[in-house]
């Protein structure tokens, strides 16, 4: 294990002696609370819609405000689940499986209490990985031709594929779509142009943040422009839940909670992946080594516990394959990518060793971050509760006014503005028919890196396509993206042998 | 054997624009010769693979029993539409201020909105507070008639 220099850690510490740095991770946690908490937004929304604010920021108080966001968003989502039954973010719709059962006995209180308390012990064992993993693996990662950064992101790129839910064939379509996207523009290496259709806004290519913000904001506003489902359901009054007991709860599914918070950094690790996936995982594995008593799916609070550890445990672990290998783990990496090229630094295996003491920085302020998601969380819960109720009427007019400013302030370019709506319509679209959106963004990120790595490998190996099979890394890398192609696909017939059987037919 | 299957109308759709997508291709230039795949290739590889996912996807949906069609064109989705298109369509021609007012106040009314107190102090709250925070707090610059 490659332990940090003692004077990058002291230059990284010194960020949290900035008092603006401090005020930017609060803006950031309750900007976080307020995406992740209203069902219709979601935490790399709110990371898209702030990214085009961090451009007059310094790099601290920047990444202050969008890991602020990332942290508090992935936990906020677990709210309206519990109250409302309905998941703010992908991510905690199986927190609803129990929570909501709670809350309807009326320990609603305490399955959010639970909830932050694991989020943060999640969080935490990420960071902590993040820390220890990340450097050996950049390392490591300098070892890196071209061929095995293509391995990688086709590897990403399928899982991404893989995880989707319903169909492996529209997980794989929207990758492709995203992918296309990324192609538009001049081609880095002949200079030809590709889909440019003669309007010179086009050359330099698709900017990825005014997509990111149509794919993720506008076609979110279109679907809470529906008329809004009544949620009949009254909770009774609730009881109080001290937070002793919480952390009793914690401490008696110890292991539980390690096993979820290990779960949820790995499945961060896999490029392309997310918090959606690390959750059901982990509430898989909870159920499947369930004790005698336990009433999963009825109010357990174990439930809660498995899914919302994984859940923020991905943060720190999605960050991994970010820092060391510029690849992303999830849809809002995906977007730091963007926030950290505006500070003008590159995210890669030669990050670590040339920015130390920011990545130390980075450590921290997820740290800080969790710390105020805690706060926040536990005394600001019943106000937060109250985000879940803001009608769409006002909600969709809000949202959409900040994208567009969003969106053009980027580049002061209007051309920014159309795309961001035409990207919006194209994810509604998409969303309606049930194609899942985070595979097009880590498409139009992972696009460039595939189609650059690939041509480039080629040109150093004069057109020898069995380079990517005759290097270890990248051979090992290929072998593990088939096997999971060959368990996805398995698994998705044996789902669909159930389904007929169970529909007898 | 079910037309009437949201997959059925994906899949159709996906071969479509594969097909559409391969056609542009074969038009890009080729550029200067050299050692490595053209230009053209990997939009040509994502052509194919839509085409492949596509037809997976119509030939699942055929099998299948028919199922109900997303409705993509509900009344107030449509009117909140129309209204973005026109709201960042005119964007670059309209004062920021007096734009984001106008689309904030009839969205909320094609949403249903009759609160006037809602529906006098939202779209002024909107328009004024993102203005400000752009133009004062991050010195980034909005479109104002000046």
């Amino acid at each position: 294990m490659d332990l940090i220099p003692l004077e990058d850690l002291l230059q990284g510490l010194a960020i949290l002696t900035d008092w603006r740095v401090h005020l930017f991770l609060l803006i950031g946690a309750v900007v976080g609370m307020i995406f992740g908490a209203a069902p219709g937004l979601t935490a790399p929304a709110g990371v898209a819609l702030f990214l085009p604010l961090t451009y007059d920021m310094g790099l601290d108080t920047s990444m202050a405000l969008l890991l602020g966001i990332y942290a508090s968003g992935y936990f906020a989502g677990s709210i309206p689940a519990i109250l409302i039954n309905t998941p703010g973010t992908p991510g905690n719709a199986a927190t609803a499986l129990d929570g909501f059962e709670m809350a309807k006995r009326g320990q609603g209180n305490r399955a959010i209490s639970t909830a932050v308390v694991s989020s943060f012990i999640g969080g935490l064992f990420s960071l902590v990985l993040l820390s220890t993993v990340a450097p050996s693996l950049a390392r490591f990662a300098l070892k890196f031709t071209s061929a095995e950064y293509f391995s990688v992101a086709l590897l990403g790129l399928v899982c991404v594929a893989g995880i989707s839910e319903g169909s492996l064939a529209k997980g794989i379509a929207a990758a492709l779509i995203g992918v296309l996207v990324s192609t538009v523009g001049l081609d880095p290496i002949s200079g030809v142009q590709r889909f440019t259709f003669g309007e010179p806004n086009l050359l330099g290519g698709i900017p990825i943040i005014p997509a990111l913000i149509g794919l993720f904001a506008i076609s979110e506003m279109l679907g809470k422009a529906r008329r809004e489902e009544v949620h009949a359901t009254v909770l009774p009054s609730e009881e109080e839940a001290p937070i002793r007991s919480v952390l009793m709860d914690h401490w008696r599914n110890r292991w539980l909670a390690l096993k979820s918070a290990a779960i949820g950094s790995f499945i961060g690790l896999l490029p392309g992946t997310g918090p959606a996936i690390a959750s059901w995982v982990s509430y898989s594995d909870a159920l499947r080594t369930r004790k005698p008593g336990d009433q999963f799916g009825k109010g357990e609070v174990k439930g809660v516990i498995s899914c919302e550890v994984a859940n923020n445990a991905v943060t720190g672990g999605a960050m991994i394959p970010l820092l060391t290998l510029g690849i992303p783990g999830d849809p809002v990496t995906a977007i730091l990518i963007g926030a950290l090229m505006i500070q003008g630094i590159e995210p890669g295996p030669f990050f670590m060793t040339q920015q130390t003491a920011l990545f130390v920085s980075i450590l921290f302020l997820l740290f800080v971050s969790n710390c105020w998601m805690v706060a926040l969380g536990l005394s600001a819960r019943q106000l937060a509760a109250k985000v879940v109720r803001i009608p769409g009427s006002i909600m969709v007019p809000t949202i959409t006014v900040m994208a567009s400013a969003g969106a053009f302030a980027i580049n002061n370019n209007p051309f920014d503005v159309i795309l961001t709506i035409l990207f919006g319509v194209v994810g509604y679209v998409l969303v309606q028919f049930r194609f899942p959106i985070a595979a097009v963004v880590l498409g139009i990120v992972l696009g460039p890196i595939l189609e650059q790595n690939l041509r480039n490998a080629l040109i150093g190996s004069s057109m020898d396509f069995t380079v990517f099979v005759t290097r270890p890394i990248s051979a090992v890398t290929l072998a593990a993206m088939v096997f999971l192609i060959v368990v996805w696909t398995r698994r998705k017939e044996d789902f669909g042998a159930e389904a007929r059987s169970a529909d007898g037919r | 054997m079910a037309i009437r299957h949201p997959d059925t109308i994906a899949g159709a759709a996906l071969i479509a624009a594969a097909g559409a997508v391969a056609l542009l291709s074969l038009q890009v230039g080729r550029g200067p010769a050299m050692n490595t795949l053209p230009a053209n290739f990997f939009p040509l590889l994502c052509a194919g693979g839509l085409a492949l996912a596509g037809a997976a996807l119509l030939v699942s949906a055929l099998r299948s029993s028919a199922a109900p069609l997303p409705r993509i064109l509900e009344a107030r989705v449509v009117g909140v539409g129309l209204l973005m298109v026109l709201y960042f369509g005119t964007f670059e021609y309209m004062d920021f201020r007096l734009g984001a007012w106008l689309f904030s106040l009839l969205s909320m009314l094609v949403m249903g909105n009759r609160s006037i107190p809602q529906l006098i102090i939202v779209p002024l709250a909107v328009s004024l507070g993102i203005y400000v925070t752009f133009r004062h707090l991050f010195t980034i610059l909005l479109p104002v008639w000046t």
